[in-house]
């Protein structure tokens, strides 16, 4: 069970690229790969040869050989297997199998045989793993580079402000003679909501949105429920395009965001958020967003479950600054609730009331911010909302008969453009669907086979896919799963908004939806 | 330690029409380049490295502005360039700059991109510098416990070599890495932690299997593998464990992964020698055989079934498996095929002879039905073969399998027919009784014969075995019908003028005339057979079967008068026959007469120019021969041809059977465990512990074979003495002494070479030139060295050998003294031959291969012997010895004394090329004291090769002569 080594010769017997998982000498490696080419004879239907001391397993290309050198004891099976996972390695880097290709991508090719390999014995890896292992993308690393950014912005915000302090003291003191007033809070600041949320979910910062500051009030109406605007992904830069529009007096028709929306949908980000056209939009809008992380194992089980949600709120001018926020919570579960630290926390536990602790402060206007979040974990399989279940079974002919279902557990809840993404084996071939519910799409760049549905509900709340293609069980995972959802996963509403003087409700406009920010299964 | 003796574990080869980068141009890319240039600079820059340059300046300029880099591309770059810089100063001590680099590896150590982690962690495996790896410690440590299956894997590794290497730096490893595997989940970790348990503490691995040991079912293929790996290595060591494990080895032998069937199958038999395991082991390679469709994997699996059959205690049980692997013959690849064939030959006995006959047979029939391809006519003669040797072992079989046989004789197939002629040669000679059942059968079966061979071979079997006047009528008959009319020439000619009767006479032999005059080849035969076969259809009568072109006469018209010999010779032999069993002389005479008839009509064929070709000298003497014979009855000519040549033919079978025997006795001898009358009496009771101890593992052998830390033995200490390889370099009253040792292995030369500086100056940049011609390169050029006065130093060079070919080394010794102003001096060395000797070994070929290869061999050297020696024999002796050639002319064939010898040498070099060489050589039989005169031809597929080797030979004639004619004396 010993490889020594992997290499690519030309058929000349020249070595190109070899990796050694022993110690040997490179005089050693040179002389056994230089008397390969010699040794195989030609007509002979096996590709294996032997000598008193090595082994060498090969798979011809046009113009080159895939060689694995072995003890004489090594496991033929296992070196045939591994020799088959090098040589379908190759095409993945190289466009053509020849000379100039390999040269061109030897770290490459080196890298992956790396990944095939350790000390000598083979690791259970496939194809698709290689690459992700190459491709060295890492989420943690992402995460940490968020985290990093983050705390530095901060850290340059703190010191502007803390400038700032002092340029204003200086010259009050210089003004008044020395009346130290600088004791009084500037209020909440957007700077100060942005880093305190991104030390734990930095993913999920709220960007600072800035709005134009015109002060038109008798051109907005209060906003509809806007169904419509699901599926709007415009980029921001439209939006302001037509804000300033709208400030500079042109009528803009409200259509506008519906066609926009229907072109993109398909390739939507899942983790930009998606966001009611700023014209519909109320004086008062709440923005209610969960976002969803789901693993589960391939045969079945969940791993782990992870809701994050939060409740934004926006205010668009100074006279509707003064507000409570009325939540309806009706969650039976362990949800750990977080309100904002300037919120009065008292009024929230006794009350569900948000407001600020200080009630003669306005909430700040034009910048969306976060007032109260959640946050719920569950590795209890049923509460995962949407279950998946493959079954590739491997038919003795090398191909793989594949049956994927779906399941809907939680049957309130509306999912809307719901994409499966299944990898395939890679070598360029297509699938052949059996039996579908929904649509496909085969991409074939990156091998993954997309079932998409445009709503599960109630009424279609199971549904399988069938399809057969030549590979192994093992390369049909992980399978991710996409969509988005109006209704939320935990039970948490927005039940009223009313003044904080007379406790009267007044008019607001909301949006709710339920993004998919990892979902799958491995 | 130079490169060539230090790890090597990544190899790239340039192309050639890349311009190398400067140093400077690198320099300017690694420092200000931007992330992808940076990149790029470093790839050519380890590529440099890796074919043997050096840029110790660069290092510092890496590690200031390449390594904080957090581009994953550079990073891993750096993890091949640390792999293959060099980190020692040239004292052996480790650089300063490394311990800034072991900082940045303990920052990635802690890296959040797992991958970075574990890459990481992989590179450790190949640091051997326990100064860098120690302050990495805690951060390996750390990493056991990460998150990601990634990182934890390759930790594990990590600590394994580690342990492995400097357990000091890590003295709790196996403790450690015992608990992970406790609570560990993932399958690759499991399995490199159990891996490393198995290699350095056998008893914490052993404890955790017998855990888990219930559960090993339901474990992946890969931790199966090396639990199968582990139980075979403690069954080594400890021999008293094995009955713990063998009920969980006989589980993996049905487990869902081939290959640990494959590997539990092969652990079976080493722990247990008991009919029922060996059984079952057998059982589950022949299934696997069967299931697995890769030819690679039934031949290897096929050879161990081979080496278990060489265990006596093995073969009764797989003497009873013999029908199971003759399924194997289902598969398509021949050389599949001729193993199991052969295998099962070596293994039938008289209990299943009958049933593996049978399963032949219908093996046979199926070859009848399957298309002709050059697989399906040697699998036929493979058949052929081998229903041949189990009839000469088991004679019974005989007579069921010669009908069977007979039918090949009508193939088109030439190769297995002259098979099963020789088998048939055999046959008759052996076993009397099934004579006359085997005349039969070939007279029915002779007329459909299509190849001249065959039928040339029948007619001879015809003529030596018919022993009944009736038998011996019926062959004449068939050869007069396959004649056709008598004389053959007036025959001819009247055909050809037209002049018969019949005119489709005419419209049938034109074209069969211009057909044969137009080119003599066996294109046209095939033309005569389309042509008879298109007259069967248009005539359709009985009537024209006469007119038909007689197989015989198709043969001597396109002119192959070699079968006109053979058949006159039989005719001779028919006739002598025919006189002893017929009294009555009229008709002895007519019989006489009608065979020189016959001959006759052959023999003014061959004279005109009817045939395609005419009659060579040979043939015309032999069929003369034969008619003078038949004129004369001279009884001493009758004894000859009636029963001296069958003598002749007996002594020649019984030698041929006499040497299979030999060599059969030679291997059994081999497989025969010889005991020295001096060993140790081993008692069972008293050893169990150590019953194992004499045999190696066999996983760590091969591995240690495999990269070459097996020495090769030194057979003769005396001959192959150091002294006798050194060469001098200089002359004793150079300035620089210099002699070399050279040290041959087997795909490199090592020379060590020793300087003395003669003079009383100090030498300063003494420096070893070498330069080569021939297919040898200089792995890396040796250093510069400062000498004081008086003093020696020895210094190593590697040079590559890639083919066999004379190689020559030269070079010179350049050195400055010390003070003077002169220009560097300079001293030449004298050549270093290398001898292509160090690369020949003898091989063995059959006969066939052997001329197959002359055929297709396209380089012949041809020498003239020129030497002093006297005697045929002792100069083919001493041409063996001195170019380790072998002698594939069998003894027996070179034996007595003629005045002249011809033999067929073979040689193979390491690398596999093969060398073959003819001798023919003669003495003069009047001067008694005339040296052997004659040729070598020698012949191979590289011009190298065929020069070299002559050039060997040449040599040897020159220098050798003295010492040989001294031991002459």
């Amino acid at each position: 069970m010993v490889l020594l080594a992997a290499s690519i010769c030309t058929k000349a017997g020249k070595p190109l690229v070899s990796r050694q998982f022993v110690e040997m000498t490179r005089s050693r490696i040179e002389g056994l790969l230089a008397s390969f080419p010699k040794l195989i004879g030609a007509g002979k239907q096996h590709t294996f040869v032997e000598t008193d001391t090595v082994r060498y397993v090969y798979q011809p290309f046009d113009k080159l050989y895939m060689v694995l050198l072995t003890t004489k004891a090594s496991n033929i099976l296992e070196d045939l297997e591994t020799l088959r996972l090098f040589s379908r390695v190759i095409p993945e880097y190289c466009k053509t199998v020849d000379e100039k290709e390999v040269f061109e991508h030897a770290f490459e090719l080196l890298a992956a045989f790396d990944e095939i390999v350790a000390l000598g014995y083979k690791e259970n890896v496939n194809l698709a793993q290689i690459r992700t292992y190459t491709e060295m993308d890492s989420h943690d690393e992402r995460v940490h580079d968020a985290m990093r950014q983050c705390q530095e912005r901060e850290a340059k915000d703190r010191m502007k402000q803390r400038a700032k302090e002092l340029d204003l003291q200086k010259r009050a003191q210089r003004a008044a003679g020395g009346s130290k007033s600088y004791g009084s809070s500037t209020g909440i600041s957007s700077n100060m909501y942005s880093s305190s949320s991104a030390d734990k979910t930095p993913d999920i910062t709220p960007t600072p949105v800035t709005y134009s500051t015109n002060n038109t009030t008798s051109t907005i109406r209060p906003s509809t429920t806007g169904k419509a605007m699901k599926l709007g992904t415009k980029g921001k830069n439209v939006e302001t395009f037509v804000d300033q529009l709208k400030s500079e007096g042109e009528i803009v028709a409200n259509t506008v965001p519906v066609i926009t929306g229907a072109g993109g949908a398909v390739t939507k980000h899942k983790t930009q958020s998606i966001s009611l056209p700023d014209t519909e939009k109320g004086e008062i809008h709440l923005k209610q967003e969960e976002k969803l992380t789901v693993r589960c194992g391939r045969d079945g089980g969940l791993e782990n479950l992870e809701v994050h949600g939060m409740i934004m709120l926006r205010v668009k001018s100074e006279q509707y600054g003064r507000i409570l926020v009325a939540v309806d919570n009706k969650e039976s579960r362990n949800i750990q609730l977080q309100t904002h630290p300037n919120i009065d926390k008292k009024l929230f536990t006794n009350e569900s009331l948000i407001g600020l602790k200080n009630a003669d402060r306005p909430f700040p206007v034009n910048q969306e911010v976060g007032v109260l979040k959640w946050r719920y974990t569950s590795t209890d399989s049923k509460e995962i909302p949407l279950t998946i279940n493959c079954w590739p079974n491997e038919t003795p002919n090398g191909g793989c008969d594949v049956n994927i279902e779906y399941e809907l557990q939680n049957r309130n809840l509306v999912l809307k453009d719901v994409q499966i993404s299944v990898p395939l084996p890679s070598g360029g071939q297509t699938p052949v669907i059996g039996k579908i519910d929904g649509d496909y799409q085969f991409d074939n760049r990156k091998t993954t086979l997309i079932w998409t549905l445009p709503v599960i509900d109630q009424s279609n709340s199971e549904g399988a896919l069938e399809f057969s293609i030549r590979g192994k069980s093992a390369d049909f995972f992980p399978i991710q799963v996409d969509f988005v959802a109006e209704t939320g996963y935990c039970d948490i509403k927005v039940a009223d908004v009313k003044s904080v003087d007379n406790r009267k409700s007044v008019t607001y406009s909301s949006e709710s939806q339920l993004i998919v920010d990892k979902y799958e299964y491995v | 330690m130079s490169i060539a003796e230090q790890p090597c574990y990544t190899l790239i080869n340039t192309s050639q029409d890349l311009e190398p980068p400067t140093e400077m141009q690198l320099r300017e890319d690694l420092e200000k380049g931007n992330d992808k240039a940076k990149a790029e600079a470093l790839r050519k820059l380890i590529v440099m490295m890796l074919n043997g340059e050096k840029f110790p300046s660069l290092l510092m300029i890496i590690i200031r502005y390449v390594m904080p880099s957090q581009n994953h591309t550079i990073k891993k770059l750096l993890l091949i360039f640390w792999e293959i810089v060099p980190k020692h100063t040239g004292d052996g001590k480790l650089l300063q700059e490394m311990i800034l680099v072991c900082d940045a590896y303990r920052k990635d150590l802690q890296h959040p991109n797992e991958f970075i982690r574990g890459s990481t962690l992989r590179f450790l495996c190949k640091l051997k510098e326990p100064e860098l790896l120690e302050p990495l410690m805690p951060s390996i440590r750390a990493c056991i416990e990460y998150r990601h299956a990634y990182v934890r894997r390759n930790a594990v590794l990590a600590i394994f070599t580690i342990y492995k290497n400097f357990d000091f730096l890590i003295p709790d490893a196996p403790e450690l890495i015992g608990k992970f595997l406790d609570v560990e989940q993932d399958m690759s970790c499991r399995r490199n932690a159990f891996m490393m348990l198995i290699h350095v503490d056998q008893e914490r691995a052993l404890n955790y299997l017998s855990n888990v040991i219930d559960q090993v079912n339901s474990f992946g293929d890969i931790l199966q593998l090396v639990i199968v790996e582990l139980i075979y290595k403690v069954c080594h060591s400890n021999p008293s464990e094995r009955a713990r494990f063998i009920r969980c080895i006989y589980n993996l032998l049905n487990s869902s992964s081939q290959a640990v069937r494959y590997e539990a199958a092969g652990t079976l038999i080493t722990l247990s020698s008991a009919p029922t395991a060996v059984r079952a082991a057998s059982a589950c390679y022949i299934d696997l055989i069967i299931k697995e469709s890769d030819n690679n994997v039934k031949l290897i699996v096929l050879d161990r079934l081979i080496a278990l059959k060489d265990i006596a205690a093995h073969e009764r049980i797989l003497q009873e498996l013999v029908m199971d692997i003759l399924r194997v013959l289902a598969s398509p690849d021949i050389e599949v095929r001729k193993k199991t064939l052969q295998l099962s030959y070596d293994l039938v006995t008289s209990k299943t002879i009958n049933e593996m006959v049978l399963v032949l047979k219908k093996e046979v029939s199926k070859t009848h039905n399957e298309q002709d391809s050059e697989d399906v006519e040697k699998y036929k003669q493979l058949l052929v073969r081998t229903l041949h040797q189990c009839t000469m072992k088991f004679p019974d079989v005989a007579n069921t399998i010669i009908p069977v046989l007979i039918e090949f004789l009508a193939d088109k197939n030439e190769l297995a027919a002259l098979d099963v002629l020789v088998f048939i040669r055999d046959v008759m000679q052996k076993l009397s009784n099934l004579k006359d059942l085997i005349v039969q059968r070939l007279l029915d079966i002779c007329g459909q014969i299509k190849s001249v061979k065959v039928l040339r071979a029948t007619l001879w079997l015809l003529g030596e075995y018919c022993s009944s006047i009736e038998d011996i009528q019926n062959v004449m008959t068939f050869i007069r019908q396959s004649l056709g009319d008598l004389p053959i020439v007036d025959d001819e000619i009247r055909r050809s003028a037209g002049e018969t009767k019949d005119e489709q006479d005419i419209s049938m032999s034109a074209p069969v005339q211009r057909l044969v005059t137009a080119d003599g080849t066996y294109a046209t035969q095939s033309a005569f057979m389309s042509t008879n076969a298109m007259d069967k259809k248009t005539l359709n009568g009985p009537a024209n079967d006469r007119n038909r072109q007689p197989s015989l006469r198709t043969f001597l018209l396109d002119g192959d008068f070699f079968i006109g010999a053979a058949l006159s010779t039989s005719l001779c032999k028919l006739v002598i026959r025919y006189m002893n069993l017929e009294n009555d002389s009229i008709k002895q005479n007519r019989f006489c007469a009608e065979a020189m008839f016959i001959i006759a009509s052959i023999l003014h064929l061959g004279r005109t120019s009817l045939s395609s070709k005419p009659m060579n000298e040979d043939d015309y003497d032999r069929m003369l021969m034969c008619v003078r014979l038949l004129n004369e009855r001279l009884p001493i000519t009758f004894q000859i041809f009636g029963h001296d040549c069958r003598t002749a033919l007996a002594e020649m079978l019984t030698i041929k059977a006499q040497e299979q025997k030999e060599i059969e006795k030679k291997l059994s001898k081999e497989k025969a465990a010889t005991v020295e009358p001096d060993d140790p009496i081993r008692f069972t009771q008293l050893l169990s512990s150590n019953e194992f101890d004499e045999k190696e593992d066999i996983l760590d052998l091969t591995l240690k074979q495999a990269i070459g830390t097996i020495g090769k033995k030194d057979e003769n200490i005396f001959s192959s003495s150091i002294l006798s390889k050194v060469t001098q370099l200089t002359g004793f009253s150079d300035p620089v002494y210099a002699e070399a040792y050279v040290n041959v292995n087997q795909y490199d030369i090592v020379l060590d070479v020793l300087i003395v500086n003669q003079t009383s100056d100090t030498l300063q940049n003494l420096t070893l030139e070498l330069a080569t011609l021939g297919d040898l390169k200089l792995v890396e050029k040796p250093p510069s060295i400062t000498m004081a006065p008086h003093d020696f130093t020895n210094i190593k060079a590697n040079i590559k050998v890639t083919s066999t070919e004379n190689g020559i080394i030269f070079g010179n010794i350049v050195y400055d003294i010390t003070g003077s102003q002169s220009d560097r001096n300079c001293v030449v060395l004298n050549d270093i031959h290398i001898d292509i000797m160090d690369y020949i070994v003898t091989g063995i070929c059959t006969d066939n291969e052997f001329r197959q290869m002359w055929i297709e061999f396209e380089w012949e050297n041809k020498i003239v012997v020129n030497t002093t020696i006297r005697d045929l024999h002792l100069y083919l002796t001493y041409l063996l010895k001195s170019t380790n050639m072998r002698c594939l002319t069998p003894e027996k064939a070179l034996s007595g004394d003629c005045g002249f010898m011809a033999a067929n040498l073979y040689a193979k070099s390491i690398f596999g090329e093969d060398v073959l060489a003819n001798v023919s050589i003669e003495k003069s039989a009047i001067h008694a004291d005339a040296p052997v005169t004659g040729h070598i031809r020698i012949r191979a597929k590289s011009q190298g090769m065929a020069l070299s080797m002559g050039d060997k030979i040449n040599m040897t004639q020159k220098t050798g002569f003295k010492g040989v004619s001294l031991t002459q004396k």
